[in-house]
Parts: structure tokens; sequence; C-alpha cells
């Protein structure tokens, strides 16, 4: 532990050259450890995200994976995108699979690990199903399975929730520390909520400003056990990331 | 083709033969044959070769001309779609010369290709290229970042965006565009065949139409459309294969055409009480057939009429009662109150019946097809009766009465005296049992404000009724033996339904009603089958 896994050297980002949405952002992620993104709509919180995906360039600055500079999109790294990107062609199958063919896993190797996930998340009997058919809760467990099957150390997760009800919202929630646990991933979530911050992340990184930069980062020593949504200190940092979005 | 589907063609099909027919009948010149005429022509056409050397002429015609504006517009709609640069190059030329009417360039075609299959297919392609450029141009565009974005995520290349992810979201409407040029193409077609060559169908439409041959031009355009609608369901058909992803958000279960949907249907209308009417028309056929000539073919539509004007008035019935039907436990069990139909499918089986009825009448004479709209009404109305009137028994055994009279109007062209009396007996039959049913409902029709004879005269006087109905029933069947030729075994058969008529009303006795629908059952078929069978005896067996 204490080896950083994720880094972000004085990012920058123009769309344009008057138009600067993010500023100068430096932090860090060691291995194994989550952090939460939290800031006001319009941000610039995907923007950043993409560019640690390797899918957009920084105009300056740049971002590490294990000490290497990203320069595009890597084996390491899953993403889950706002909205999923689930094709809606591709039955469920198809959908878990895709990564691995576009990487050439053979195709034995695919059925298992397919296989293998589908069960984990609770999707058998929907293989043939396409997104459109399933619920918020299956198709988000369905994103999650696309991007682990890859096997990635680092997952990036654009507000994966932020379409269900709570109980769904809780019970993925519960299945992401699990994993999480499991894997020893390293996991960069952004939210718009403070309790899905406060419940996810070992640090709470708080945006804000035009352009975009880091307001605060809260530490929360006490995350990562399930019950931690009942414990006192959850509710402290809770008020705490609260002082700090609302002091915008 | 799933049954929505089928209806419709099925619907379509007979609202243009009907239309034919009547149009036929109305302008009643060379110009404009009868649907019959036309498709014994085709068939007639269909056993040479001369046709289907055309046929296939015009086939592979359209077919390679699709085939080559698909495999030119297809690769290029998909380029300028996804790659900005190309669009920015490429799109201002197709827009500039999209709307520049292309079957103009017929005469340049063929200066430079000659009067072969060359031009003609050019043309063809030329037109329909642009459609299905711009429609799969339109589905790429619609292509959403976030697949691209979430591929490339995964390490996709450009390649692989391609084929998973382009490809695909231009498929439903480079298909749907591919359906609407399938009947451009055609047009296209008959007008390079007709200008230029000696092959093809269009070639075959303008020769009959140079010699007078009117029928064949039908042929002609009979075999256009088959091609086209082939062409058309193959699309759709493979959309269905190759895009099953946009049916998984509407297919909804129970959709497809089923034995058990049959079924449904079947009893909605209850088939098996049409076959038990059905000996009654045909006993009118026998009564008709001692002083007129009956062909097959009146007999075959006579038929069709019949049960196409039962099941219309049945599936009318059980649509206007939906709601009477599902209060009444005893009806509750029926097919739309259950929710196995739909009250749309009831309505389309209902119109359909409607359209095959005036159809077979149609067929029959100009005089039974105008008449087929007053009886449509009279069926229809029935089912309002009983909200108003408890004398809707008397209707509705009026409106089984016709009939006989349909038949002696389509064999005789007029209501004779035998066939009035026929109808007659049929009718007090039928309102006879009606009361009979009625007796089960009482306290239902009561509650609901109903109108019946039990419900305001009680069981016992009801079970009078339908006594005194039947009585005059067999009188009836009796009074033709006078009226007609016949032999003594009629009046055999007469003293044998008029015993089943008894076991009927004994059967049913005001305490005990629920022998009904078994007595209904068994008795009834044998009594209408019995009264076929008696004018068979009567008139045949001197
Ligand atoms: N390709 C682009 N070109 C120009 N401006 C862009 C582009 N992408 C994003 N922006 C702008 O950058 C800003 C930040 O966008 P971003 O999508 O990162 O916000 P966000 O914080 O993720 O918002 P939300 O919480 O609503 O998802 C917005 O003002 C947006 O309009
Ligand atoms: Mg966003």
């Amino acid at each position: 532990m204490g080896e950083r896994m994720l880094t972000a050297e004085g990012l920058t980002k123009e769309f344009a050259p008057e138009i600067r949405v993010i500023e100068d952002m430096s932090f860090s992620v060691e291995r194994g450890r989550s952090l939460t993104i939290i800031g006001p709509s319009g941000c610039g919180k995907s923007t950043l995200l993409y560019m640690l995906a390797g899918l957009s360039r920084p105009t300056a600055g740049k971002v590490l994976i294990e000490g290497r500079e990203v320069k595009g999109p890597s084996r390491e790294v899953g993403m889950i995108l706002q909205d999923f990107g689930l094709l809606p062609w591709k039955t469920v199958w198809g959908n878990i699979c895709l990564g691995m063919r576009i990487r050439n896993v053979p195709k034995d190797e695919q059925d298992r690990r397919a296989r293998d996930i589908i069960r984990y998340l609770g999707l058998e009997g929907h293989e043939d199903d396409y997104p459109s058919r399933m619920s918020g809760g299956e198709r988000q467990r369905l994103a999650i399975g696309r991007a682990l099957v890859m096997d990635p150390s680092v997952l990036l997760m654009d507000e994966p929730f932020s379409s269900l009800d709570t109980l769904t919202r809780e019970r993925l929630q519960n299945t992401l520390l699990e994993v999480r646990e499991q894997k020893g991933l390293t996991m960069v979530t952004v939210t718009h909520s403070i309790e899905e911050a406060v419940f996810l992340g070992d640090e709470i990184m708080v945006l804000g400003g035009r352009p975009c930069g880091i307001r605060a980062i809260v530490p929360n020593p006490g995350a990562g056990g399930m019950g931690y949504r009942s414990d006192e200190r959850f509710f402290a940092v809770c008020r705490e990331v609260r002082r700090a979005v609302e002091g915008l | 083709m799933n049954k929505q589907r089928l209806l419709g063609y099925a619907l379509s099909l007979a609202t243009c033969l009907l239309a034919w027919k009547v149009a036929a009948v109305l302008l009643s010149s060379p110009v404009l044959p009868g649907p019959e005429e036309t498709l014994r022509a085709f068939a007639a056409a269909v056993g040479t070769s001369e046709f289907w050397s055309n046929f296939a002429a015009s086939t592979f015609r359209v077919l390679s001309s699709i085939g080559l504006a698909w495999l030119l517009a297809f690769p290029l709609g998909i380029m300028i779609g996804y790659d900005r640069k190309t669009d920015r190059y490429v799109s201002p030329l197709i827009f500039l010369t999209y709307p520049i009417p292309k079957m103009v360039f017929l005469p340049v075609m063929i200066l430079l290709f000659g009067l072969g299959d060359l031009s003609k297919i050019l043309l063809i392609t030329l037109v329909v290229f642009f459609q299905i450029l711009v429609a799969t141009k339109e589905g790429v565009s619609g292509l959403d970042r976030k697949y691209i974005d979430s591929m490339r995520s995964m390490g996709a290349t450009e390649g692989d965006i391609i084929r998973e992810a382009v490809i695909p979201a231009a498929l439903p409407s480079c298909f749907t565009a591919l359906r609407i040029i399938t009947g451009t193409s055609i047009s296209v077609l008959y007008f390079a065949e007709t200008f230029a060559g000696t092959s093809g169908l269009g070639y075959m439409i303008t020769n009959a139409w140079t010699w007078g041959n009117y029928t064949d031009i039908y042929v002609g355009i009979l075999a256009m459309s088959i091609l086209g609608i082939a062409i058309y369901e193959t699309f759709t058909w493979m959309e269905r294969r190759m895009c099953r992803w946009t049916r998984a958000a509407e297919d909804e279960p129970g959709g497809g055409w089923s034995w058990d949907k049959a079924v449904n249907y079947a009893q909605m209308i209850k088939l098996s009480h049409t076959v038990f009417a059905l000996p009654f028309g045909l006993a009118a056929l026998v009564i008709l057939s001692t002083d007129h000539t009956i062909t097959v073919e009146m007999v075959l539509w006579i038929i069709v009429a019949i049960v196409g004007a039962r099941s219309a008035a049945m599936g009318f019935n059980r649509i206007v009662d939906a709601g009477i039907d599902s209060r009444n436990p005893r009806t509750s069990g029926r097919h739309i109150p259950r929710g196995t139909l739909s009250v749309k499918q009831a309505w389309s089986f209902t119109l359909l019946s409607a359209f095959v009825f005036v159809g077979a009448a149609a067929m029959l004479s100009p005089l039974c097809f105008v008449l087929s709209f007053p009886v449509l009404a009279v069926l229809f109305g029935y089912s309002y009766t009983k909200r108003f009137t408890s004398a809707s028994h008397l209707v509705l055994g009026i409106s089984i009465g016709l009939m006989p009279l349909g038949a002696s109007v389509a064999v005789a062209g007029t209501i004779t005296e035998a066939t009035a009396v026929l109808s007659l007996a049929l009718s007090t039959y039928i309102a006879g049992f009606d009361i009979l049913y009625a007796c089960q409902d009482i306290e239902f029709d009561r509650r609901e404000g109903l109108r019946s004879i039990p419900s305001r005269l009680g069981v016992p006087a009801a079970l009078a009724a339908s006594s005194a109905l039947h009585v005059i029933s067999i009188a009836s069947l009796a009074a033709l033996y006078w009226m007609l030729p016949m032999g003594p075994a009629y009046i055999l058969c007469i003293f044998l339904i008029g015993a089943l008529f008894i076991v009927e009303h004994l059967l049913v006795r005001p305490s005990d009603l629920t022998r009904i629908n078994v007595a209904f059952f068994n008795v009834n078929s044998i009594i209408s089958v019995m009264v076929f069978v008696s004018m068979v005896m009567g008139v045949y067996l001197l």
C-alpha cells in the first residue's frame, strides 16, 4: 500500500483557447483506494474522467498510471460512462464480450470469463436479452460487468447510480464495495450524491469554480464497511462535505 | 409475418377486391374486368413460359438495381455519416444532385448503354441510390457519442467501432429506405420497360394495352404487385433477423400468431354455432333447387357470405357487450372480458368478416351487394336491442332468419314464398331458444337493467313463450309440405323434429335450468341438421 496508482499532475483542459474548463488539477489515488468526486453540474467532472481514461488529451499537465504517462485508453483502466454506453444492438452476452473481442481474447476464455461475471452479478437468464428490455438496476450491473470482465486495476465511473431508486442504489453500492475488496480495485467515482460520495470514497474531492479546480479534499477514514451508512462518523463526514459543497 | 400483419394484408386485400368488384360491376366495361375474371386469366398466364420469362426479366432488373445501389450507397453513407471530413466534401455534392429528377436520364442511359438490361438497371440504381445513401447517413448521424466513447475506452480501433457500432446503428434506417424504394424501383422499372425493350412485365402490360387485351393488363399489374410485395416482405424479414434489438423494446408476449389465438377467434364467434346455423341456409338452397339452377360457385359464395355475416355479427356483439359480459359470471370467461383477445383484434376480425360478407354478396349479384348493407345494419343493430326492448329475442331470430332470404335473392333474384316460410321457421326457432338461454341470466339482466322476456315475465311465462314460438316453427316447416312437391319422407322428418323440440322443452324446467347448455348443444345441432336432411329427403326422395 501507499503506492501511487493514479496521479494527475497540473491537469488543464481547454476546448477552445478562451474556454478553459479545468485548471491545474493535481491529485493522486493509492492502489486499492477509492476516490469520489463531487461538484455542481457542468463543472467539468466528466471532462476530468475522460482525461483520466485517456479518451481525451489534456491541454496541459499529465495523467500517470503506475508512474507511466497515459497517452490513450489502456487495458489497466475500465470505464463506466454516464448512461453506460451499452450497445442497444447487442445482447447482454454481446455487451459483456465486446471488450474481450476488441482485445482479441481467445473465444473459450471469453466464454469462461463472461459466464463467471454474469453469475457473479446475478444476470443469469438474461444472456440473450437486449439492454432496452432490462431494468435500470440490471443495466447498471451489466455496465459494471462489462468493465470488470476486462480485469482492470483502475475503475472509473461517471455517476453510475444516478438513475436508480434508493434501495437498488444501495444494493449496488454494496456490490461495488465487495468487488473492490476482492479485486483490490482502485476506484474513481463521480457522483452528485453526498451520501454516495461518503459511502464509497476513502477521500472525497470537491470540485467547483470556473474554470474548475479542486476546492477541498475531505478524508474519510471510516469508509469501506457495509454498516458505515448508520455510523456516526458517516454523518459527520457528510456534514463536512455538505459545508464544502455549499461554500462554493 | 405476425398475425397483425397477416390480418392487415387480408383486410386490405378484401377491401381491394371488394372495391374492384364494385367498380367492375358499376362500370361494366371491358376496360375493367372483375377480380375473378382477372384471377382466372392470371392462373392461365402462370402456366405459360412467356409469363415467367417476363417475370424473371423484371425480377432480375429490380434486384440487381437495388443490390448495386445498396453496394454503392451503404458504405458511402456510413463514411459520410461517421467521418466529418468526408461529409464536408461529399455532402454538398449529394444534396445538390439529390433534387434532380433522375428519370429524365432514361434517353441518355439508352444512348450510352443500349436497349438491354444495363440501361434499365442503371436508371433504377441512379434513382434509389440517393435514398439509401441519405437514410444510411441519417442513421449513422443519430449514433450517440457515448457508444463510441465507451468502445474507445475499451481500446477499440476505428474498424471495431464501424463494425460493432456504426453499421448496426445504420441498419434500421437503411432497411426502412430499402422498403420504401421497393415501390419506387418497380415504378421506374415499369417506366423503363414500357419505353424500351421487348421483355419484362412492363413490356407485357404495354403490349396488352396496344392490342386492347384488357384482362392481360391486369394480369401484368397483378404480377408487378406480387413482385413488389415479395421484395418488400423479404426486406421486412431480413430486418427482423438482423435488427432484433429494435423489436426487443416493443415486443409484447403473445403478439404472434398461434394456434391458441386461432382457437380463441373461433370460440369468440362460436364457430360451432355457425356450423349449426348453416344447414338452414343449405336447406333454402335445396328448396330453391326445385325450380332454379344452382351452380357450385353460387353455393360456395353463399357459404362464404353466411360464415362472414355470422362471424361479423358475433364479433360485433362481443365487442358491444364486452362490459356486460365481464360482469356476468356466466359469460365473464368470454375472450374479450378475459383479455385473451384485445378489443382491437376483435374489431379487426369483425371488420374483416364484414368485408368478406359484402364481398361474397358482390360476387353473387349486384342486388345482393346492395342488400348486404341493410343486412349488416340489422345484424349489428341486434346487439343493442336488449338494452331497450324485451323483443330482442325476436330481433335475433329475424337476423338469423335473413339467411334463407339472402340465399333466395342470390339464386332467384327475389324472395320466394317457400323460403319466406323457411325463414319464419328459422326465426321462431332461434327466438324460442334464445328465450331459454335468457332464463339463465334473469338475475343478472334485472340488475343491469337489460330487457328480456324471462326478466320481464318470469321463467314459467318465458318457457311458455318459447314453446309457442317453437310451435310456430314446426308448423311453418310442416306447411312447406303443401307448398312444395315433397315426398312423404318429409312428414316423417317433421315428426322427428317436433319430437326433438318436445325433448328440448322437457329438459328445461323452471326449477332446473342447469341442463340448458347440454340440451342446447346436442338437441339444437340435431334439429338444424334434421331440417336440412328433411328438405333433401322431401325434395329428392319423392
Ligand atoms: N467537446 C466539448 N466542447 C466544448 N465544450 C465542452 C465539450 N465537452 C464539455 N464541454 C463543456 O465543459 C463543461 C463541463 O462539462 P462536463 O460534461 O465535464 O460537466 P459535468 O461536471 O460532467 O456535468 P454533469 O454533472 O451534468 O455531468 C460544460 O460547460 C460543457 O459544456
Ligand atoms: Mg458529466
